[in-house]
């Protein structure tokens, strides 16, 4: 087998295969990267088995001679690195392959293809259809929220419901809940069957590697797995186990004060207040609405600092006061448009509160009770 | 009569404030001095360093053989005689038996050897913990921030005030102690808590010594490098190697020195060597563990009587972590066996918690699997670390069972702080309360915990 490639191209493909090769495993084998050649197009492949498989097609390449081969994963993406030649060759056979450029030459193992586990294709059939723009909003609104580690539900993954043209990303990790709605088309009668949680790490590669953003992505959600499908890759993901938690019962309901705020200043005057919050020991950024303004204070119990903001805003209630771990607010407003209108929802000082940017993404988030503080 | 403030004066913790604004909003923060104290202001080296630092003033008290001392007070007929307290090592000993030669952390057996005249009392915890907060209680009118480093050990910040204000406030505190609790009281004082602390040692029995400011680097450098903290046996032994044995030694070497062989610790021996401590006087110490433990003579076997002590030690342990507000992350039991054998089981706890009743599946899963050994038991224990601050975060999905839980917990604690801790036992732990003595607090234990 023989190809000419554009390195820079080649070694993108292989870094972003790599992040799902497994550094440490018990079959050694999944440490190698798949490379197969056919009339002008090269396709890297990668897996761990457990939970991720990923398939990226590498650009500017020139097929001389087709052929599949494994290659040692991290050994190729140092080659690639250190090179510093615009154009390599790739040639050898499972024997052995080499990669050369004009003033330098590498030669490294490699493995038979046939040891590699079968990595699935998404062939044409059921799916939905989305916008590449979109999805990567929908992620980016959803995935901050998702647990790190869980232990009673489903939570260290992002859920989604897909509704004949309406799409749902949901995550949360028990205190606060990130709900995004968008679009997506289905072709050929697709349905999601149950309720599919996909894993945190999943939607961080695919965010990061959508192109284009009105390139078409299609998904598919199967019983056990789910599939992305963009022009040039391939991402399947095990579903994460167990159940989603009852999400809809904790979106407020009575609500009895509303407040419009503008994203990029309060934001800002989120930042400005947590310098002295220390939310792992209870004390937050102490919000107070009053007529047209919110003051946010904080005070640092350790250290004894105090902070104290006030931002103009669009309010006319009564005076409410609630306190918020800054980190969760601060992350959820860092993925709006600074000018983004939010409508905040408030219940009660130690009830769930709601942040509703627009009709298509809600951010309920679990206050920090006073007394503890 | 004493003459003690009834509040403490209006202090200036309040020193620098920040005031600007930015995209429409105002912002006011202010920091307090201590947080101004960092790494930074000791780049350049200490020697060509000429400026001020914010001068404050720090009290170390310390009572004289604390222990000892109150079971001399509460029984005559030990005035005056050599009193040990504690079970197995000396907790701490009187005056008449370190002159034989008697000190704390000593074996009981090697103290009886130098001094066969030597009483030994295993000691009353609660008692020692109620005078100590007596003493809190009245450190506390003089400034907010009293540091408890130990039971009988107190670090006061009296901020900015002068040596005269120093002298009045511990001259006010010794007299107290003496005609109130009829004990002898040590304070040293100085600009830092290791000057204060070493001006104790000075101080005692009785008395207090005054470091005055500017001259902390010339006070500490005839002292033994032992004194200062972290300079263990083995650390004190590389020292002594390097030729540095005493604190003044260290400042002829440079930081970077001491920090490549030492660490961290031994950079900041060097600031220490300087008469720089940059550690502040913290109100309110949170613990880092919590331990509660007892030994039994005769070894105890009967599993049933054991699970009900761990129940009991890890309630006590539990209820004390809930009111300092903190979560468990993980738990341990440890044993000794009745052949002298130490052993533990440790557990993750995740996510965090403070219920008895989850804590306690662990302990006993533990217990049970430390028994397989079919040996009598010597000792039994249970700690509880790391600890993660309570932080009032509410979740956004309670189940009706843990809500039921958490009520059921706050129920206990409630009637418990009124009524005694005794006033609820589980069915299990009525074994104890017809085996041990006990009143309404409290069991009578063979080695109460005589450690925070």
């Amino acid at each position: 087998m023989k190809a000419k490639f554009d390195r820079e191209a080649f070694l993108q493909a292989a870094n972003v295969v790599n992040t799902v090769v497994p550094t440490r495993t018990p079959r050694p084998i999944l440490e190698n990267l798949r490379l197969t050649l056919s009339e002008d197009k090269a396709r890297l492949q990668g897996t761990d088995l457990e939970a991720l498989a990923l398939t990226v097609e590498v650009r500017g390449v020139h097929v001389e001679e087709p052929g599949d081969v494994l290659v040692p994963a991290a050994q190729l993406v140092q080659m690639l690195r250190a090179m510093t030649d615009e154009e390599v060759v790739f040639e050898g056979s499972i024997q052995g392959v080499s990669l050369r450029g004009e003033h330098s030459e590498y030669e490294l193992p490699a493995e038979d293809p046939q040891l590699f586990p079968e990595v699935a294709s998404f062939e044409e059939g059921e799916s939905h259809q989305m916008q590449a723009g979109s999805l990567r909003q929908l992620i980016e609104r959803v995935v901050f929220a998702a647990a790190q580690e869980s232990f009673r539900y489903a939570m260290n993954g992002v859920l989604w419901e897909l509704d004949g043209e309406k799409v749902r990303l949901v995550a949360t990790d028990g205190r606060r809940l990130a709900i995004a709605d968008g679009i997506a088309v289905p072709h050929g009668g697709h349905k999601a069957q149950g309720t599919p949680v996909v894993p945190t790490r999943a939607m961080t590669i695919l965010e990061r590697h959508l192109g284009d953003p009105a390139e078409p992505v299609f998904v598919r959600m199967r019983s056990q797995d789910c599939m992305f499908k963009t022009s040039r890759l391939t991402l399947q993901a095990r579903l994460v186990e167990g159940r989603f938690p009852p999400y809809r019962e904790v979106i407020p309901k009575a609500v009895i004060a509303k407040a419009t705020l503008i994203a990029g200043p309060f934001l800002a005057a989120v930042k400005q207040a947590a310098v002295v919050a220390d939310p792992e020991r209870g004390s937050g950024v102490d919000l107070t609405f009053q007529k047209n303004k919110v003051i946010l204070e904080a005070t640092s119990q350790d250290r004894g600092g105090r902070a104290k903001v006030q931002l103009p805003i669009e309010y006319s209630g009564e005076k409410i006061e609630i306190r918020f771990n800054p980190r969760f607010l601060m992350e959820m407003f860092a993925v709006l448009e600074p000018d983004q209108e939010v409508l905040f929802e408030f219940q009660g000082r130690e009830k769930a509160a709601a942040f509703r940017a627009g009709n298509d993404y809600l951010y309920v988030v679990m206050p920090m009770s006073r007394e503890a503080g | 009569m004493h003459c003690l403030p009834e509040t403490y004066p209006s202090n200036s913790v309040y020193k620098y404030t920040i005031s600007g604004s930015a995209s429409g909003a105002s912002a006011h923060v202010a920091l307090p001095v201590s947080a101004k104290l960092g790494a930074r202001d000791f780049r350049l080296g200490l020697d060509s360093w000429t400026g001020e630092t914010p001068q404050r003033l720090v009290l170390h008290l310390d009572i004289d053989a604390f222990f000892a001392s109150v079971e001399q007070l509460d029984d005559k007929r030990l005035r005056g005689k050599p009193v040990a307290v504690g079970t197995g090592v000396v907790a701490s000993c009187s005056y008449e038996a370190r002159r034989w030669g008697v000190y704390t952390a000593m074996r009981l057996s090697e103290a009886r050897r130098k001094c066969p005249e030597l009483i030994v009392v295993p000691g009353r915890y609660p008692r020692y913990e109620m005078i100590a907060q007596q003493l809190l209680e009245v450190c506390q009118r003089f400034t907010p921030v009293v540091e408890s480093a130990a039971l009988d050990d107190f670090y006061l910040d009296l901020g900015a005030a002068d040596e005269q204000a120093g002298e009045r406030v511990g001259r006010q505190l010794r007299e107290w102690v003496r005609d109130v609790l009829h004990l002898s009281l040590s304070i040293g004082a100085g600009a830092n808590k290791l000057v204060a602390q070493v001006a104790t040692h000075q101080a005692k029995p009785g008395r207090q010594v005054q470091v005055f400011p500017g001259r902390e680097r010339a006070y500490l450098a005839p002292w033994s490098v032992t004194i200062l903290p972290g300079v263990g046996p083995a650390a004190a032994r590389q020292l002594y190697r390097l030729g540095l044995r005493r604190v003044g030694d260290l400042t002829q070497v440079s930081g970077q020195l001491l920090e490549g062989l030492f660490g961290w610790p031994g950079r900041c021996w060097y600031w220490y060597a300087h008469g720089l401590d940059p550690r502040p006087v913290i109100a309110q110490r949170q613990p880092h563990s919590i331990s509660r433990r007892t030994s039994f003579d005769p070894p105890e076997a009967d599993p049933m009587f054991l699970r009900a002590m761990l129940t009991y030690l890890l309630e006590r342990a539990a209820s004390w972590m809930r009111f300092v507000r903190r979560r468990a992350l993980g738990l341990e039991v440890f044993v000794r066996y009745g052949d002298g054998q130490g052993s533990s089981r440790r557990w993750r706890v995740r996510p965090a918690t403070n219920h008895d009743a989850e804590l306690r599946a662990y302990a006993l899963e533990g217990l049970a699997a430390l028994l397989q050994r079919r040996l009598p038991l010597r000792l039994l224990g249970v700690t509880l670390s790391p600890l993660q601050a309570e932080t009032g975060q509410l979740a956004l999905f309670c189940e009706p069972w843990q809500q039921r839980q958490q009520r059921l917990q706050q129920c206990k604690d409630a009637i418990r702080q009124r009524f005694g801790f005794l006033a609820l036992t589980s069915g299990e732990e009525l074994v104890l309360l017809r085996q041990l003595e006990h009143d309404r607090d409290r069991l009578v234990l063979r080695t109460p915990c005589l450690t925070r």
